[in-house]
């Protein structure tokens, strides 16, 4: 053989070697050292976590229930005359400051399928490399409206590897300063439900974050497993904790 | 293959080595980037609207 063929077979077995050491590097990368990192966040996050709800300021607001809109179908009569009917009592929700973007502020707790990990306020790139992280702008756990927390479902840990396995009424737990809030799992909606009643929408479908009456925990990960191409969905509505009574007469 | 990249350093050793060093994290530098880039079509993180 000629020197350039040895030469051209030498170099091009080296760059398959080259080639494979990359591949096996990505492989050990994504599916153990992003966990290792992972792992050590949460270590760190969990140790400060009383300490964060030591410190955090709890605050009692007023609840405005919120009304649905639309055509009132029934007809009242007002007495023009006689005193004015009580005023209700004022009902009372416990309310924390939220936390800075990258700080742990709860611990969720999903014992269907035995997660137990400190949530991160934030859902940036590194927020979400330490564990959950809560949507701002959208509610904390355990207060009206719709509080949205993502995780990974592949690596970094993959907090939420096994969310697709939730049945309806599996319980989630959350854990904050004012307390510990249950949501139990509901139906997904119809306009998003697949044929194995998950809840399956694109990246950018951003009705799922939108506000919705009473108090609901929504989760989000990437689907299908190895894939960022859909989000999966989980929602759950709250059925017990400290706000409990005051938003859902529970 | 690597000991005669390191020889066609120009300079005297303690350069070589100085430039290999620099030379070597910055490649790691990118592979780490790289891998974060494809990292995130496998997993971006779960976040909606982001």
């Amino acid at each position: 053989m000629r020197p350039k063929t040895i030469r051209a077979i030498r170099g091009t077995g080296w760059t398959f070697i080259w080639l494979g050491v990359y591949l096996l590097g990505f492989v050990a990368y994504q599916l153990w050292f992003t966990n290792l990192l992972t792992a050590r966040e949460q270590s760190a996050l969990a140790a400060g976590l009383d300490e964060h709800f030591a410190e955090v300021v709890v605050e009692e607001v007023e609840y405005e229930p919120v009304i649905p809109s639309g055509p009132s179908t029934t007809t009242t009569t007002v007495p023009d005359t006689g005193p004015p009917p009580p005023e209700p009592e004022p009902r009372i929700l416990l309310q924390e400051a939220a936390s800075e973007e990258g700080e742990a502020f709860a611990q969720i707790r999903i014992p269907a399928v035995d997660l137990d990990v400190t949530v991160v306020e934030g859902v940036r790139r590194r927020d979400l490399k330490k564990g959950p992280g809560h949507l701002p702008g959208t509610p904390l756990p355990g207060q009206p409206g719709n509080a949205v927390v993502s995780g990974h479902r592949t690596t970094y840990g993959a907090p939420f590897g096994d969310l697709g396995d939730l049945a309806i009424g599996d319980l989630i737990e959350v854990e904050t300063a004012l307390g510990t809030h249950v949501y139990a799992v509901r139906e997904a909606p119809e306009r998003c439900r697949t044929d194995d009643g998950l809840c399956v929408v694109a990246p950018t479908d951003l009705w799922v974050t939108e506000p919705r009456e009473g108090a609901w925990l929504t989760l989000t990960t990437c689907h299908p497993r190895f894939s960022s191409r859909q989000r999966l969905i989980v929602f759950a509505e709250l059925v017990s904790g400290p706000n409990a009574e005051v938003i859902v007469g529970a | 293959m690597l000991k005669r990249a390191f020889l066609r350093i120009p300079g005297p050793p303690a350069v070589r080595v100085a430039v290999a060093v620099v030379v070597a994290f910055a490649l790691f530098s990118v592979v780490i980037w790289s891998y974060e880039v494809l990292g995130d079509l496998l997993d971006s993180g779960g976040a909606v609207g982001q």
